[in-house]
């Protein structure tokens, strides 16, 4: 690797050094950052800022499905459209207001999670993929079915009132955007902290090695269910906050593109990894966004995107320190034994 | 002495192929057994009914005068949601249920006090030394999900004595100075006694070790001896497999040998030395391949 170090680059990696041992210097630096970024900007753009927030919010979600617990969740956007629809129901039907219709977002999507997954957790990875993606699409088609008569159908619900908070009405966009912000900032938080538990070993254990996992006392089993449990909980919470800015709810959130595009963001992003979904986020949404003639392509840039991160960087353009080991290791072992292979015949 | 682990008629089919057939056996406390015989004999089978990765086709296997081990119930049975979840529901289901119940899943066994490691060392591999024996803590501690978004005083607790009970467990096997190291990057007989750390650090009654020589030279093999008469001292039950007989024969109180599935001896080193059908399992009955016929006097 023979890289000469030059007084600027030690100079920079001193700085690098200081910064990981006081991590509240940039977390801090960052907060504040995020505060004063949408004050420049106009609505439109603030829009876009706080897009990129709620998709930051599910990729952190999806992220512990798939980078914690190491399942193939690609029917994530049903449970971020149950959560979207809760709100709008208890809004429209018993007229709660928005932000007490949240909890409730969380809990029916953390419920419907508990339900779909408890029955099919055994089952390896590609076919789990397989029913996830059978229940997005069970989901979208309830929805667009005007399923109970609560849904309302193909155009789904509107006139959701906006979000307030003590009287104030949030209604301009900068106000969205600081209410996202304060769920985001809870969220990272809140995976942090799981991460760095004892829920958040026993996530790694069962990623390594599910069956010395289990032989060490790990119920795998509830594992698993709490990490899926969790990501469509807060996933439902993000679909609460968007019914909150758009008042208009319809079945294409629950899309599968949608939850393509999720997954992607988590693995592009970097698996398993917090600034990885937002290096995700940025490249998945808000890139369209900000490009008129990349959001027509979007589609297609997903697709190109996926095929080559896969080929030159598996294991995502920010990725946690672990699965890039496993992922490296992987294919370490895989040339190995090709070349040993070659070597004996 | 009443038996810590026995197994009474334990059989295993797996489709046509009978891996274990009738086998009876018991464990006593505080001892050290081994269990012995050629490959494919059923023995890491054995190990696999104990620690519930598969229930036994027929049979039981009773640890403490709990049966942990037997055929499942009828598929019928089965359809029914098993009752309770967590440990205090295990212990429930148990009292409730007189008769076979839902098998036991691995990690209820390890909740019971049986720890074991495996034939290939399946060590958390990116993860480093004492992240892999804090695993083995896991078991013993309770913070879950609320406790760790919190940050209760309770969980952060815990927390620093998981850290302290880990390091405790690799020191026990002098494994302190590779603490940090990623399990993968520790040479082959290191690796080998993290597994057993990790296995120490559920803070088993019984103590199953799948093949702990394998691959060991005859130095590492001696200290493993040690190492294992150190843990016997600290009052945990060993039961080994082993295909090195001077280890067995050095090692073990007691040994039970199994061949094509059966038990075809059991007893003390000497007297399964002596068992004629030991021998002929592990040299063959007629003339070997050089025409020699074996003698059995003069095997060791």
């Amino acid at each position: 690797m023979g890289v000469q170090m030059t007084s600027t680059r030690a100079g920079l990696e001193g700085i690098a050094a200081a910064l990981r041992r006081r991590p509240l210097i940039w977390q801090l630096g960052l907060l504040a950052l995020a505060l004063l970024l949408p004050l420049p900007l106009g609505d439109y753009y603030r829009t876009v800022a706080w897009r990129t927030g709620l998709y930051a919010i599910l990729g952190l979600s999806l992220t512990v499905i798939v980078g914690y617990a190491g399942l193939y969740q690609l029917g994530h956007a049903a449970f971020y459209a149950i959560g979207a629809y809760t709100s709008a129901i208890l809004n429209l039907r018993l007229g709660i207001p928005l932000l007490l219709t949240l909890p409730a977002s969380v809990c029916v999507s953390g419920l419907c999670g508990y339900v779909i997954t408890r029955p099919i957790l055994r089952l390896r990875g590609d076919y789990l993929m397989i029913v996830t993606i059978a229940f997005g699409e069970v989901v979208r088609l309830a929805l667009v079915n005007n399923i109970f008569g609560l849904t309302g159908g193909a155009n789904g619900l509107s006139g959701i009132a906006r979000p307030s908070l003590g009287g104030f009405e949030i209604r301009a966009p900068i106000h969205h955007y600081y209410l996202m912000l304060f769920f985001l900032v809870l969220t990272l938080a809140g995976i942090h902290r799981l991460q760095h538990s004892r829920l958040g070993r026993a996530w790694m254990c069962v990623r390594e090695d599910e069956e010395a996992a289990e032989a060490m006392g790990i119920d795998t089993t509830r594992v698993k269910l709490l990490a899926f449990v969790i990501g469509s909980a807060w996933a439902g919470l993000a679909g609460g906050l968007y019914a909150g800015k758009l008042t208009v709810v319809a079945p294409d959130i629950a899309k599968f593109m949608e939850s393509v595009v999720l997954f992607c963001i988590v693995v592009l992003g970097g698996t398993g990894s917090l600034p990885g979904v937002f290096v995700g986020t940025l490249g998945m949404v808000t890139l369209p966004e900000l490009f008129r003639p990349l959001r027509a392509w979007r589609d297609a840039w997903v697709g190109v995107a996926m095929v080559v991160m896969m080929i030159a960087r598996p294991e995502g353009l920010w990725p946690s320190r672990k699965v890039q080991l496993e992922i490296r290791g992987e294919k370490e072992e895989a040339s190995g034994r090709s070349a040993a292979a070659e070597a004996g015949s | 002495m009443e038996a810590l682990l026995a197994a009474r008629d334990l059989t295993k089919r797996f489709g046509g192929l009978v891996a274990v057939d009738g086998v009876d056996f018991d464990v006593r406390a505080g001892e050290i057994v081994g269990l012995i015989g050629p490959n494919g004999a059923g023995k890491t089978t054995i190990f696999n009914l104990i620690t519930g990765i598969y229930p036994p086709s027929a049979g039981t296997i009773r640890f403490r005068d709990e049966a942990i081990a037997h055929p499942p119930p009828s598929w019928l049975a089965r359809l029914v949601p098993e009752r309770g979840r967590g440990r205090r529901g295990d212990q429930v289901a148990a009292a409730r249920h007189a008769g076979p119940g839902h098998p036991l899943r691995p990690h209820q066994i390890t909740a019971r006090g049986i720890a074991r490691t495996f034939q290939t060392v399946h060590l958390f591999r990116n993860l480093t030394a004492l992240e892999n024996v804090m695993a083995g803590v896991h078991h013993r501690t309770r913070a879950g999900v609320w406790g760790a978004l919190l940050k209760l005083r309770a969980q952060r607790r815990e927390e620093a004595w998981i850290v302290d009970e880990a390091e405790r467990a690799l020191a026990r096997l002098d494994l302190a100075p590779f603490r940090d190291e990623l399990a993968k990057n520790l040479p082959y007989g290191l690796q080998r006694r993290l597994e057993v750390a990790r296995a120490l650090a559920a803070k088993p009654a019984l103590l199953a070790l799948d093949e702990p020589a394998a691959g060991l030279n005859e130095q590492e093999t001696g200290e493993l001896i040690e190492r294992v008469r150190a843990i016997r001292a600290d009052g945990i039950t060993v039961f080994v497999i082993e295909h090195d007989m001077a280890m067995v024969m050095a090692l073990c109180e007691h040994i039970v040998v199994v061949d094509h599935g059966r038990k075809i001896a059991e007893g003390t080193p000497a007297e399964v030395q002596k068992n004629a059908d030991v021998i002929a399992a592990y040299l063959g009955e007629e003339d070997d391949e050089d025409g020699a016929v074996p003698d059995a006097q003069n095997e060791p």
